[in-house]
């Protein structure tokens, strides 16, 4: 069998990357604001609808329902591609990564390093890519088995409700801001300082926001807006970390060492991003609410490329995998999320 | 104070500075090329000129403030997407605005320009474009004495401002020298139609050989302004000190040369120059230098070095796409400079 030719295999990309960029143009930027003003609308109407509850409880279920997708758009379709510079080629400061916060408890620059930089440059190289099971799951035999792995269903479950907080927690954790010894090999980019000011600061703005002030301004049905607010933010936790363990611990998917990736060139970034997602297929409207990371495989081969065109290149990178006999990892939701929880299940055992 | 409330409860509670921001792309459903901070204009008529200069007449909203003859403003417009601004200076008079409610600018094209070569088809008759307030720019000091005004190329836009603003209220002597290449002379018309008009205004039309074979002859006490390119502005300021004449000049930016020999250049990054090679990325040299720069991948994926480019090209080291000199958004890391830059961090 022939060496894997990554160079022809990272030219191949390239070139597909830079054909489709050189399409980017006004229909992404209708695409983008679109979204945008849908956000708006599901978001204000979804917190008016919350005050009707008395009229008919089931406009509060509409309420929050309408909130929870307007958390869901503004957290995936926008704030993630936003904030990855997919459409800062269009110069609005309002629509751009260096400016862009969202609707989460996680400060946005904290999430543009730990998941941009981190993330997505070191994808699923064990001890630089905290992504990797976020250092609570045991989900490859590169970790040691711990008897709290038995349990790891559980932490799950947890950590997909407390979505929000969890990623807001993330880059603490790895910096070892509050616990634990700091880890000799990794390099501070912001003062502890910083991160617990910013940590703080965003975490109260959004408990302020949804538990006292919108409920507060609602008066005597303080408490179905703090309700219908707390269930939004439940369901876009769950909804979020959903697709992205589809995206990145289905079965198939690959782990890398640390000295594997010494010297790597473009193509072999390429292979490792390849085999270390799996998409979801779906319709129009699914990808939309995934934020389009339902094609999670182009979404970290092409980081930077507009959402709206992960749908288009999907058949191009297909293509190109089957050329070079490499696997396209890609499922119904139901077939991917089974598969992760295989995975959660499978390495909470030891010697899985 | 009230919009400061909202401005503050949009930044704590919606994440935008301000509410117009956060409510910018409903509201340009009703407005269209509505923006937070920028003003909207209308284009009243936008037509080819003789040598490759476009005449754009724009009807700013109502709450554009006026302008004083000789300032410019930016303007933006939406290109495929795209927000691109560059500055134009106003060619028509305050007077004007007055009495059409709209303003004049003449705008060169650029073979290259990514700005304004897609202008002529991407604007229609009464579409919306972006305009900022009027700032800067050369003014007309009335101090009652002689003028005399030498103009390069579209440097000609201040000038027929002041003349048109100002012509009627000035009794001393007025004279322009217009350089530029053969049959480049734009707005002509007005010219003679000034001259008919005021007797103490005079003007000569001249390609910049001729110019330099007859040099102005600048008497005591004459007020000199100059627009046009650097070395054209640098002879006339030289005639000025010699004469010793005031002297007032407005700069313009032209294309850069660009070349891809070895060669060093200035990058200014918050007032502090560093100097580069174009043999390396500017990230790396940044870094090297202690230049206040963020590194991340290193491969052009991340986005955290990426800062915005004030002035200057620079090429793309991944696409091999070499910037215009305008403002806009690089990635230190795949950026290699191609001429002098001006980088904010």
């Amino acid at each position: 069998m022939s060496p894997f030719d990554y160079e022809k295999f990272g030219k191949e990309l390239d070139q597909l990357k830079q054909q489709t960029l050189a399409k980017v143009g006004s229909e992404d930027a209708n695409h983008i604001r679109r979204i945008i003003r849908w956000q708006r609308y599901c978001s204000w109407s979804g917190r008016l609808m919350l005050l009707t509850g008395l009229i008919h409880p089931l406009l509060w279920v509409v309420g929050v329902l309408l909130l929870g997708t307007a958390k869901i758009l503004d957290n995936m379709e926008i704030g993630h591609n936003v904030m990855h510079g997919q459409y800062d080629w269009m110069n609005d400061k309002h629509i751009n990564s260096r400016s862009y916060e969202w609707d989460i408890a996680c400060d946005g620059e904290s999430w543009n390093r730990i998941h941009n930089f981190e993330h997505h440059t070191y994808t699923n190289v064990i001890g630089k890519d905290r992504d990797f099971g976020y250092g609570l799951l045991r989900l490859s035999n590169d970790f040691k088995w711990r008897v709290k792995n038995l349990w790891q269903f559980i932490t799950y479950i947890n950590l997909s409700v407390l979505f929000e907080w969890g990623i807001s927690y993330h880059e603490l954790a790895a910096e070892r801001v509050f616990i634990g010894k700091k880890k000799d090999d990794r390099q501070q980019r912001v003062s502890h300082k910083t991160l617990k000011r910013r940590f703080f600061s965003k975490g109260a703005r959004q408990i302020i926001k949804d538990y006292i002030l919108f409920p507060l301004l609602a008066g005597p049905l303080f408490l179905w807006v703090l309700v219908g607010n707390l269930l939004a933010n439940v369901i876009r936790n769950l909804w979020t970390s959903t697709i992205i363990f589809c995206g990145h611990f289905t079965e198939h998917v690959h782990t890398f060492t640390a000295d594997s990736i010494v010297d790597e060139t473009q193509g072999q970034w390429y292979y490792r991003q390849a085999l270390g997602s799996s998409n979801i297929d779906g319709g129009k409207a699914f990808h939309i609410m995934t934020g389009h990371l339902s094609f999670q495989i182009e979404h970290h081969l092409f980081p930077d490329l507009p959402s709206s065109r992960y749908q288009e290149v999907a058949p191009q990178v297909q293509e190109i995998f089957k050329k070079y006999q490499l696997p396209y990892h890609t499922g119904s939701f139901l077939t991917q999320y089974s598969s992760v929880l295989r995975r959660i299940f499978r390495y909470s055992l030891p010697s899985a | 104070m009230f919009l400061n409330v909202v401005n503050k409860f949009s930044e704590r509670f919606l994440h935008h500075k301000s509410l117009a921001g956060y409510i910018e792309p409903i509201a340009q459903r009703i407005l269209p090329a509505w923006r937070s901070d920028l003003y909207r204009a209308k284009v009243k008529l936008l037509s080819s000129k003789k040598a490759g200069y476009l005449n754009l007449v724009l009807e700013p909203q109502k709450q554009w403030p006026s302008f004083v003859a000789g300032q410019h403003i930016e303007l933006t417009v939406e290109l495929d997407g795209r927000l691109l601004t560059r500055v134009f200076t106003i060619a028509s008079s305050p007077n004007h605005f007055k009495r059409h409610k709209t303003i004049v600018l003449l705008i060169k094209r650029n073979k290259l320009g990514r700005f304004t070569q897609p202008l002529l088809s991407s604007l229609n008759h009464n579409c919306w474009v972006n305009i900022s307030a009027a700032r800067g720019g050369v003014t007309l000091v009335n101090d009652n004495k002689p003028v005399v005004m030498v103009a390069g190329g579209s440097g000609i836009t201040p000038i027929i401002s002041m003349l048109e603003q100002h012509l009627a209220s000035i009794t001393k002597p007025v004279y322009l020298r217009y350089v530029a290449s053969q049959g480049a002379h734009q707005m002509t018309d007005l010219l003679t139609k000034l001259a008919l008009a005021y007797p103490h205004f005079s003007y000569h039309i001249m390609t910049r050989a001729i110019h330099l074979q007859n040099p102005l002859q600048l008497s005591l006490n004459t007020d000199v302004y100059s627009c046009g390119p650097e070395s054209l502005m640098a002879s006339v300021a030289g005639l000025a000190k010699e004469a010793e004449c005031d002297f007032y000049q407005e700069h313009f930016a032209f294309t850069p040369i660009i070349s891809e020999q070895q060669a060093d250049f200035e990058v200014v990054i918050n007032q502090r120059v560093h100097i580069v090679t174009n043999e390396q990325n500017l990230l790396d040299q940044l870094q090297q230098a202690k230049a206040p720069v963020i590194r991340g991948c290193g491969i052009g994926v991340c986005h955290q070095c990426q800062c915005v480019k004030a002035k200057g090209v620079v090429k793309n080291l991944k696409t091999g796409e070499i910037s215009d000199s305008a403002q806009g958004l690089i990635q230190l890391c795949i950026s290699q400079p191609l001429t002098d830059l001006e980088i904010t961090i």
